[in-house]
């Protein structure tokens, strides 16, 4: 009887013990491997340029024309390992006033991303994803379920040439963002 | 609350029933050590399956990307090394452990009637082991892995008749390239991981109904007697040495941060390559053949040895599982085992013996870690892996020297001076004065008739200092400048020389701004101009043959060298 007693507590310490060790390898192993798989969370695996970016001469753009669509071309990108030269990172749509003044939306639709276009026939920016709609200004417009008008990026000219700085924002969110 | 989920998996599934009857097993003699290794590698080989997993998430199968994505993962990624380097070190873990398993299961006589089958099975595991080692080392597209397996493939293509043809099915083509890293990533992760956990379960399935191989030397009675459940006795023992591998392979990992990386591969390079550890008994071995017997051993050895494991439970088929019954067979084993260890060693040994292979050792590694600080700071070109070299500041000078300054002014051939790391330091500097004539100076030349400086002492370091300072360093001791300024202009040096860059035509050239850079570019486009050589010019000029970004590149190159120590040999 003592003998089955003591073998009964042998084989509950036996099992305790081997899920003990089985768990405590699981756990060990699950610390690195969440951090593995995290990593990309939080940081930048692709970078944006942050300086300015020539995209065109201030002549090449008709004043008081149909806003311009312009694909921005970046050096120096790193996208995880690779650094890249001369690679379209996104596109923006620009205008010139007649007055001279040069501005620039991005072509990311604040929606949720798609690539905005411009309608001749309306006058005005349409999304075709969800069909948000902005103004030529950029304000949004009534229809489409866009929670802010387009985003503007910032415009500075330098000896005639037109450079954007390009910037992300969180998308359908109110307030302007930079991610 | 957690039995009430449990049973209404319990009630749909019927989980609780399968589960007592997967671990419900009696163990015949009792719960061994002996009997571990099988469930130690099942433990690999799902640590190997989730590393695998893991690492494909940053993996990237191309041969102009894989080795920027694996020197990301180890350089940048968080825990990316200690991930790899399980996966590297597990691989060999197992094949170690799957070696032990078979040691053991022969010395139990476990591949005898009913057992042959799953004997067999467990070769043809094994050689697919192999297989995932073959096709993971190229994964990296590093020099080892790449040089390694071409050896490999290389073997293949020597097989008779069909060798052309299996080397191009190997590695996709002519030759090796993207194609070839698509192909054996997918064998290395889908093929070969179906197959092997196929078998496994095969492997178990059988194990299951024929039960563990029990001791030959107790009777059947004591076997009853001494019997033990599987759950908990054995498994627990088969824990144990589950934590007890894991924990050597997470203390060796750490020791070695890691798998080892090289530079990226570059068919450009010569590489001493060797390949994993366990391939290294094969390697060696080839070494003592050559011609057609190098060929018929290279592809026989795996044959023979496959072949007699596979046929030895059809030539040992007597009952008797006591090994002092089957000794010439285990002697066949033995003799193996105790062969592929010789050989292993003396391929260690000749490698460690080898100061040629350290120093190539040596210069790989320099390599590895010069590509890899760069692809960490500056990421990879997509042109590939090697293309990370011409990141490096100076690159594009080096080149510009190599192509065109390199033949008169480096090495044997030379005609010129020598100009070599510490080109135009104070020590060059002081050296050329002691003895210009000198073969590393202007002895190759028709310059060779300046005199040599005899000034001793401080008088002579402040000389120094003087044509150091031209260079432009801003670190000079100012005071030994002017006490050598004084010394030029009073003493012999400006019998011949200048030192103020205006003046033209004398006998030996303006010393002033020697060595700036507006000096170097100005001389490498017309080193005949009168302020320096004039008429007896040898240096061919280069007026118009560089733009002035080649000529920025060049000058910084040669301005980079006076900082390093010149090599001595
Ligand atoms: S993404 Fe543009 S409207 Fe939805």
């Amino acid at each position: 009887m003592a003998d089955t007693k003591k073998l009964e507590n042998r084989r509950r310490f036996l099992k305790i013990a081997t899920l003990g060790m089985g768990g405590a390898v699981t756990a060990l192993m699950s610390v690195p491997l969440l951090r593995f798989f995290l990593h990309p969370v939080g940081r930048r695996m692709v970078s944006t340029p942050e300086a300015p970016i020539d995209v065109a001469g201030v002549a090449d753009i008709v004043a008081g024309a149909a806003p311009v669509r312009l694909p921005i071309i970046a050096s120096g990108v790193r996208d995880a390992w690779n650094r890249l030269e001369d690679v379209a990172v996104g596109s923006c749509w620009l205008q010139k006033d007649e007055a001279g003044t040069v501005k620039a939306f991005s072509a990311v639709c604040p929606h949720l991303g798609c690539s905005v276009d411009f309608s001749q026939a309306s006058n005005d920016f349409r999304c075709p994803c969800h069909n948000s709609a902005f103004a030529k200004d950029g304000t949004k417009k009534d229809d489409g379920p866009a929670k802010r008008g387009l985003d503007p990026l910032e415009v500075s000219i330098v000896d005639g040439r037109i450079r954007v700085r390009y910037q992300r924002f969180r998308n359908d969110i109110a307030e302007r963002e930079p991610v | 609350m957690l039995k009430r989920v449990g049973d209404w998996f319990d009630e749909r599934t019927g989980y609780r029933q399968a589960l007592e009857k997967a671990l419900d097993e009696d163990v015949l003699g009792g719960a061994r050590f002996a009997y571990v290794f099988g469930s130690v590698l099942v433990f690999l080989l799902l640590l190997q399956m989730t590393t695998g997993i893991f690492l494909a998430m940053y993996y990237s199968p191309s041969s102009s990307d894989a080795w920027a994505s694996v020197a990301f993962v180890q350089d940048q990624v968080s825990a990316g090394w200690f991930v790899r380097g399980l996966h590297s070190h597990g691989a060999s873990a197992m094949v170690i452990v799957a070696g032990l398993h078979l040691l053991q299961a022969a010395l139990f006589g476990a591949y005898k009637k009913p057992r042959e089958l799953n004997w067999i099975i467990g070769v043809l595991m094994l050689g697919i082991l192999l297989g995932f080692a073959l096709t993971g080392y190229l994964l990296p597209w590093d020099q080892t892995g790449y040089w390694a397996t071409q050896v490999a493939t290389g073997i293949a293509g020597t097989s008779p008749v069909i060798g052309q043809q299996v080397q191009q099915a190997m590695q996709a083509g002519n030759g090796y390239g993207n194609l070839t890293i698509t192909r054996f990533f997918a064998l290395h992760v889908f093929v070969l991981p179906a197959a092997l956990v196929g078998l496994t379960f095969v492997h178990i399935a059988l194990f299951r109904k024929h039960h563990q191989t029990p001791p030959w030397w107790l009777d059947e009675k004591q076997l009853k007697a001494r019997s033990q459940p599987f759950w908990p006795d054995q498994m627990f023992k088969d824990m144990v040495a589950m934590a007890l591998v894991f924990a050597i392979i997470v203390a060796f990992n750490f020791h070695t941060h890691g798998a080892s990386l090289d530079a990226p591969a570059d068919p450009s390079t010569a590489f001493d390559a060797r390949p994993e550890w366990y391939f290294r008994a094969l390697f060696q071995g080839l070494k003592y053949f050559h011609g057609i017997f190098e060929v018929i051993v290279a592809l026989g050895a795996p044959v023979v040895v496959g072949g007699v494991l596979l046929a030895l439970p059809f030539v040992d088929k007597g009952p008797d599982r006591s090994p002092s019954k089957r000794v010439p067979y285990l002697a066949v084993l033995g003799v193996g085992v105790a062969l592929v260890a010789a050989l292993t060693l003396i391929s260690m040994r000749e490698d460690a013996d080898n100061p040629e292979f350290a120093k190539a050792q040596a210069k790989a590694h320099a390599s590895a870690t010069k590509a890899r600080e760069l692809a960490k700071e500056f990421g990879v070109p997509p042109a590939g892996g090697a293309a990370v070299f011409t990141l490096e500041p100076g690159y594009r000078g080096r080149q510009l020297f190599l192509r065109d300054c390199d033949g008169c002014h480096v090495g044997n051939a030379r005609k010129g001076p020598e100009i070599i790391e510490g080109y135009n330091s104070r020590r060059w500097i002081a050296d050329l004065m002691r003895n210009p004539a000198a073969p590393r100076f202007f002895g190759l030349t028709k310059l060779d008739d300046m005199k040599p400086v005899t000034i001793e002492g401080q008088d002579f370091d402040a000389l120094v200092e003087l044509v150091y300072s031209q260079t432009g360093d801003p670190l000079v001791d100012k005071a030994l400048v002017a006490k050598g300024q004084t010394l030029f202009d009073e003493g012999s040096c400006s019998d011949c020389h200048s030192i103020d860059w205006e003046t033209e035509g004398e006998v030996g050239p303006n010393l002033g701004k020697r060595g700036s850079p507006a000096m170097l570019q100005a001389f490498i486009v017309q080193p005949g101009h009168p302020r320096w050589f004039g008429e007896r010019n040898e240096m061919p000029a280069n007026a118009g043959k560089y733009s002035d970004d080649e000529l920025h590149a060049l000058v910084d190159y040669l301005i980079g060298l006076r900082s390093l120590s010149p090599v001595t040999e």
